[in-house]
């Protein structure tokens, strides 16, 4: 395979750490939507990214989530899919809705730093690929079909891009001992949303501006070793201690 | 994308809980609001349901109805004509309705022994 250089447009990256799952139903963008940190919107064709925490907003999955006619497909990182299908599932209660797990018919890569002139924030089909972007810089695309043996895996080059983009990641910044606001994803929880299993606790660390501790991208030198999780080309993201002016 | 829904995908099997034989009490208080709000009409009978949501994850759901709802398991209490519905009824087995009088955060209340935190407003519990 080449070697690939962050720096470069379009790079593809294969995920293969990423299922692909399905809430089908006609109530399915309200049921995530209760359950989720961030706003699920309710027209097709949006896709954001979001979490789902229990009620010490402990976080128990993310996902970019893109919603469809049929439902919502949520793109999640394999540490997380059993526990949040059984967390979905034990919230269904006689609901007509069905989950479905379609990670072997389908195959998602990321697109760094794409030309591209899909709005931020949505999704559209090319060709066979269902293609969303989920960031200034940064496209989701799920195809039918296996990985092609040409696609190079998510390593270096998406950890260079994470790095410069303070995006974090399943499983370094995001584990399942911290809440959203501590790792980075605070743009997945919602300013203005009520009700949802550990918004309470989101709501009043944003009200009162103590999170205990963020997410900063800097220098490795700036950072206690201890506290980064990812690091590339001299630049780190550590999770910090919240210092309260 | 493969979205399996064209064909027969096999759905994910999930744990189900299985109905449970509910028993609920109404206080006077609340029984007395019941009876105001059906009117006299008959037929109509309170649905008790649980829907996912909230604060602590789950959220009551309480509505008058005219008819028999599926899949939901009929009771009478004191008179009352009570529905639950089976995919729920693990959650609400013992509760007590109850009905609070006062201006503010006033209304039909559930006490609910299944619940292991309840949402200040006293519509979540989990």
């Amino acid at each position: 395979m080449a070697a690939v250089n962050p720096l470069d447009e379009g790079i593809t990256l294969g995920r293969r750490d990423l299922d692909v799952l399905m809430v089908l139903g006609t109530s399915a963008q309200n049921f995530v939507d209760g359950l989720s940190t961030n706003l699920v919107p309710s027209e097709s064709g949006q896709a954001i990214r979001t979490c789902f925490t229990d009620r010490a907003a402990r976080i128990l999955g993310t996902a970019y989530l893109l919603t469809r006619e049929e439902g919502v497909v949520l793109v999640v990182h394999r540490m997380w899919t059993e526990a949040l299908l059984e967390h979905l599932a034990s919230k269904r209660l006689g609901q007509p809705l069905e989950f479905r797990n379609l990670s072997d018919r389908n195959h998602v890569c990321f697109v760094l730093n794409p030309t591209t002139d899909l709005p931020i924030g949505t999704w559209r089909v090319e060709g066979t690929a269902t293609v969303a972007r989920v960031h200034d810089a940064l496209l989701l695309s799920i195809a039918p079909g296996p990985m092609p043996a040409s696609i190079d895996d998510a390593s270096a080059a998406w950890t260079h891009w994470r790095v410069k983009h303070r995006w974090p990641e399943d499983g370094a910044e995001v584990t399942s001992d911290r809440h959203p606001l501590a790792c980075g994803l605070e743009g997945t929880v919602h300013p203005n949303k009520g009700c949802y299993l550990g918004q309470e606790v989101l709501t009043r660390m944003r009200s009162r501006n103590k999170s205990g501790w963020l997410l900063k991208q800097g220098l490795v030198d700036e950072f206690d070793p201890t506290t980064i999780t990812s690091e590339s080309n001299g630049w780190a993201l550590a999770i910090v201690r919240q210092t309260i002016q | 994308m493969d979205c399996g829904t064209c064909e027969s995908t096999t759905p994910v099997s999930t744990t189900e809980h299985e109905p449970v034989q509910v028993t609920l009490t109404i206080t006077p208080k609340a029984k007395s609001m019941l009876v105001d709000a059906f009117d006299g009409a008959d037929g109509h009978s309170l649905l008790v349901g649980v829907l996912s949501g909230g604060c602590s994850g789950y959220m009551y759901d309480l509505q008058i109805v005219d008819a028999e709802e599926n899949d939901c398991q009929q009771l009478n209490v004191d008179g009352i004509v009570v529905q639950v519905p089976n995919a729920s009824s693990h959650l609400l087995n013992g509760i007590e309705i109850d009905y609070i009088d006062r201006l503010m955060g006033g209304g039909f209340k559930i006490n609910n022994p299944n619940a292991g935190s309840t949402c200040g407003c006293g519509e979540s519990f989990g």
